[in-house]
This record gives structure tokens, sequence and C-alpha cells, in this order.
């Protein structure tokens, strides 16, 4: 168990810049996933950590062993891929037991530890099988059981769950974090999915364009994103443009296409152009003929139109339109939810909405 | 329905092409006759121990499985590593090397065979012998290992050999226990082919072949010119005999399905 240490790293393919200056402090224990589009870096800088490629310019520790220079064999890492990448001539148990037997542990130790593991990851009497004859939930946990055999420094996770079915990879996603805090091993967890980021992560650093833009806890990153890339990354967010008014108590003024509106910020926020986002659960509606609450509680009141609504199940997606050509994405109790074409007002506390300068 | 009649029908006419003169020359083997007839006259294993009697053909066969079992171990070895270089490391060159590992297959063996002729003239006055035919077949057993391994690293997937670098194999071990095992079947069945068309191969053993030093195939030749008894195709038949065994054992072990599906 190590920290990572992640220092001005650079990496280049051909004329493409897969990293530009990343630099990054993973604490002992934590677990960060690297969250982004695809082509953002995510996977160069786990290569880059694994020792599957070397960087052009930068350093990596692992605790206070720079490790940068070393092959991928001599860093103790544990990686899981994205396909598995579980040796299919070899048994589960041949799999899981390969790392130890590459370390030259004796038999005995060996067996020992293989089967504490199969039976840490539930894959006791399936030892005998191939990986061809696993189903893909078994398939994956054979995977991290490989990678954690060997008690490595860091563990890699490379989209393990992108190719598992929606109701297993949530699943998964419990079972991973629960192992890795038993382990108390430091991770780093390569991922698009942001729930999945947001779910396992310890921190989230979200890249773009071979750049960390904004690293922080789930919440933090959820709540108060840096810019506007950021925020429509991680969940659904609605966006009102305009020039930033001054501020009122704690609350910032925008100037928008549907009048002032007022919304929380960080400070120093520069202008003019600012972003409010405004989350979807975040937005109530009420009825435009009959404005229910009492006009002094400070929330903001935008009248519209509904256009659209669409039945998610446990809540309406309902889609009001409060100026020419500006939607808002509200969620909305199947029971309150009101029909097309109805007029209705949609209110937010200041508290909850978030600005943003253009980037 | 039809349509599927039909192709039985021309699958059929064209297995029966293939594989009648071979029934031909096992028939004719079996001939108790004096002369390479056909049909037969009368059912005798008398040309096969004929066959086995003959000490230049017994020579000659010794002499073709040592030939072949080296120039295969030869061309497994650099197939294999070639194939391997092409897939991984070539990059631009990929397709200028891949060219020419393959091109023993595409130029007119003949020719092989008298181009190493010139080139050992070149270098030494002992041209023909054993090492220049150890030399020539493998040259022209390369492209069968190569295209083998090729089609099998074709649908390999690297990062098997990352995860085992991962878990702490040198690039070594990992060769040896990742890579090795999961393109042995190509590695076996290009071995396989290798070894039979050595066995079979003619025009560059007919450059290249000296004293003491004759192919089976070399050995049939020189006899027919002036014996044209049944030996020939009880020869033949030994000939045909062997390949079938290298090709069943191949599919039996390893399965040479790899070679048109990429893996197993």
């Amino acid at each position: 168990m190590s920290s990572i240490v992640l220092e001005h790293l650079a990496k280049r393919f051909g004329e493409v810049v897969a990293l530009d200056d990343l630099s990054l402090a993973i604490a002992d224990g934590e677990l960060v996933a690297f969250l982004g589009p695809s082509g953002c870096g995510k996977t160069t800088t786990l290569r880059l950590i694994a020792g599957f490629e070397t960087p052009d310019r930068g350093a990596i520790y692992f605790g206070s062993r720079r490790v940068d220079g070393l092959a991928p064999e001599r860093r103790d890492v544990g990686m899981v891929f994205q396909n598995y990448a579980l040796f299919p001539h070899l048994t589960v148990w041949q799999n899981v037991a390969f790392g130890l037997e590459m370390r030259r542990l004796e038999r005995q130790a060996i067996r020992e530890r293989v089967r504490a593991v199969l039976r840490e990851v539930q894959l006791e009497g399936l030892e005998g099988r191939y990986p061809r004859q696993l189903s893909g939930g078994q398939q994956q946990r054979t995977a991290l059981a490989r990678a954690l055999v060997t008690n490595p420094s860091v563990l890699l996770l490379d989209e393990p769950l992108a190719n598992l079915d929606a109701n297993l990879r949530e699943e998964m996603r419990f079972f991973i974090r629960t192992i890795q805090r038993e382990h108390g091993i430091t991770a780093v967890y390569v991922t698009h999915d942001q729930s999945e980021a947001m779910v396992l992560a310890d921190r989230i650093a979200v890249l773009m364009g071979g750049r960390i833009v904004q690293v922080d806890r789930p919440e933090e990153l959820y709540r108060r994103p840096r810019d506007l890339r950021v925020a429509s990354f991680v969940g659904v967010c609605n966006v009102l443009t305009g020039e930033l008014a001054g501020r009122r108590g704690d609350a910032y003024a925008v100037e928008t296409p549907v009048g002032r509106v007022f919304a929380s910020g960080p400070e120093g926020l520069g202008g003019p152009r600012v972003h409010v986002i405004l989350r979807p659960e975040d937005l109530a509606l009420a009825s435009a003929d009959r404005p229910d609450e009492p006009s002094a509680d400070g929330r903001v009141r935008l009248p519209g139109a509904v256009v659209a609504r669409a039945y998610l199940g446990n809540l309406v997606d309902v889609r009001v339109e409060v100026a020419q050509g500006l939607v808002l994405r509200v969620q909305a109790r199947p029971e309150e939810a009101p029909r097309a074409g109805e007029r209705v007002v949609v209110a937010y506390d200041p508290r909850s909405a978030w600005c943003v300068a253009d980037a | 329905m039809r349509g599927a009649r039909a192709l039985a029908f021309l699958a059929g006419v064209v297995y029966a092409f293939l594989l009648l003169p071979i029934v031909v020359v096992v028939l004719a083997a079996l001939n108790a006759g004096d002369y390479l007839t056909f049909p037969p006259q009368g059912f005798s294993l008398r040309w096969f121990v004929h066959f086995a009697q003959d000490e230049a053909f017994t020579h000659a066969f010794v002499f073709s499985l040592e030939l072949a079992a080296l120039a295969t171990a030869f061309a497994t070895v650099l197939g294999t590593l070639a194939a391997l270089y092409v897939a991984r490391h070539a990059r631009r060159a990929a397709d200028a090397l891949r060219v020419l590992f393959v091109a023993p297959l595409q130029f007119p063996a003949i020719l092989t065979g008298v181009a190493l002729l010139i080139f050992f003239y070149a270098l030494h006055t002992k041209a023909q012998g054993t090492l220049s035919l150890v030399v020539g077949h493998t040259i022209i057993c390369i492209p069968y290992v190569f295209l083998a391994v090729s089609v099998v690293l074709a649908g390999f997937d690297r990062s098997l050999e990352e995860a085992a670098r991962g878990l702490g194999a040198s690039p070594f071990a990992t060769f040896r226990r990742v890579t090795l095992p999961i393109i042995g079947a190509g590695v076996a069945s290009g071995a396989a082919f290798a070894f039979i068309n050595s066995f079979g191969e003619f025009p560059v053993s007919l450059m290249l072949a000296g004293v003491g030093a004759t192919p089976l195939p070399i050995e049939l030749f020189d006899y027919l010119r002036f014996d044209f008894d049944p030996t020939a195709a009880a020869v033949g038949t030994v000939n045909i005999a062997m390949a079938t065994v290298v090709v069943l054992v191949t599919e039996r072990i390893v399965g040479l399905e790899v070679l048109y599906r990429g893996r197993r």
C-alpha cells in the first residue's frame, strides 16, 4: 500500500497529445476515479502508472519510490483490464496463481493465498473452469482476484464494469468498493460513467483534453463544478447563460433571457458572461394560475409552458420552455407532473443553483 | 433446397477431382502386375516389400525424414519470429516484409532452386549436399509457418501480455507462459505443413541434391527413368500416408481450425 504521486506527466503519440502536464497526488488507501470522455487521456494515465507506456516528461512515485523508469513487472501493481485479459489457456485457479508463481512463492503459500482470494471474490467451486466457461461477472471477479492476490501497492482498474449488464454493474460497484476498502489499497479507477465514479470514488478527477479539469469529492464536483464542461459531464444540467449583474447577499445576480435570476457561485466569479447551472432535481413546478408559495421566500420563479414529458417510472422528466428556444428539464413526481401544453412556473432556491464563468 | 443440393453435387465433383489421383496411386501400388497400369491386375503388397528392401529407397526415405525434421525446426523458429516481428514491430515495413517472407510460396520453386544453386556455387564448390538442402528447404518452409502464426497473431489480444507483465512476469516469462501457449496452435499447424511440404518437395531438391544426400522424391524420379513398375506407386502411397498422419495428428492435438478462425 502506498500513495501515488503524478508529477507533470506528458505523453504524445505522434502528433496527438494524449497527456499535457498532468499532476495529481493520491493518498494512501484512497480510490480516485479518472472520469472523462473517450480520448481525454484517462486510460493513457493509467497505462503510464502501470508501466505499459513511458511518459515523455514527468515523474511517477509510489510512496517515496520513483517508478516511471521501471518495467511493469517491477512496479508491483494489480491491474484489472476492461476486457479482463484472463489467460484463455489457464483455469481460474491458474490465472489467479500466476502472479504468485512469478514471485516464486512456495507451493503451499500459493495454494493458501489463492484459496483465500477466491473465497473473498466468491468463486469457490469454479477453480477448474476456463475463462470461456465463465459468465461475465465471474470473469470480472476472476480478474479482480488475479489483481489482488499479490497484495500489490496499487490497484488499477480500466473500465472494469463496462462489459457487464446494468444490474450486475451496479452490484459490482459496491463489491469493488468494499474489497478496496477492506484491503486499504490505493486505487485508480478509469471510467466514462459518471454514476460509477460517484458511487466508487473518494475523489473524482475529471480529465479533458489531456488535462485534469477538476479533482474533488463527488458531492463537490456535482454541486460546485469548476466550469460548464464538468457540470454537463457529471449529471444532467440546465444552463441559463447571461451577464453577471452584481450580488444580492450570498447570491450572484445574473441577467438572462428569462430575466434576472439568482444563484450561488464561487468567490470572485469572473464576468461578464456566466452560466447558471440548474440540476433537474432542484427545480420545482407550480401551476401558473395558482402561485401557491409566498414570493418572499427568495425563490426564483420562471413561468413557461410544458413542451414534452417522458415517464421514467419513478419520476417524470418534464421539459418546460421558459423562453423562446430555452427548455429546462425538470424532474417531477408522476402524480404531480403537469400535462404537455400546460402553463407552469419553474421555481428554485438560489442556493441550489451554481454559477460558473464562461470558459 | 435445390441450391443446397447443387452445392453438395459441386462439392462432390471437386472432391472427386482432388481425391481420384490419390485413389489411383494407392490402387496402382496394390497392383500384382509388373507394370504401372490401371486398372490393377490383382492385389498384392509385393511392391511395398520391394520398396522396403531397396536400400536406395530406404536411405532416401530416412534422409527425407531427417531433412524435413531439420527444415521444419529451423523454419518454425524463424517463421514464428518473423511473424511476431511483422505483426508487432515492423510498422511501415510490415507490408514489404510480409511479401518477402511469403515470396518462396509465390515463386516457381524451380527458380528458388536454381537461385540457391548459383548462390551456393558462389560461396564454395560443394554446392550440392545436405547443408544446401537444409537451407533450401528451410526457406521454402518458412512461408507456411509465417502465415499460420500471422493468422493466430491477428486475433491475439496484447493486453494478455500486459496482464502478465503487470503480474510480475519478465518479457521472456511472458512469452513462454502466455504468448507461446496461445499462439502454439498456429505454430504447430505451420510446422505440420512445413514438414509435409519439405517431405514432398521436388524442384528445390532436384537442384540441390548431392551424392549421399538424395531425398525420396528425387530417388523416385531417378528410379522411374529406368524402371516403370508399381514400386513408384508404393512410394507415392507411403508419402500420402505420411502427410495424412501428420495432418490428423496436428488436427487432433491443436485443431487446424485456428488457421481460418484465428484463435481457438
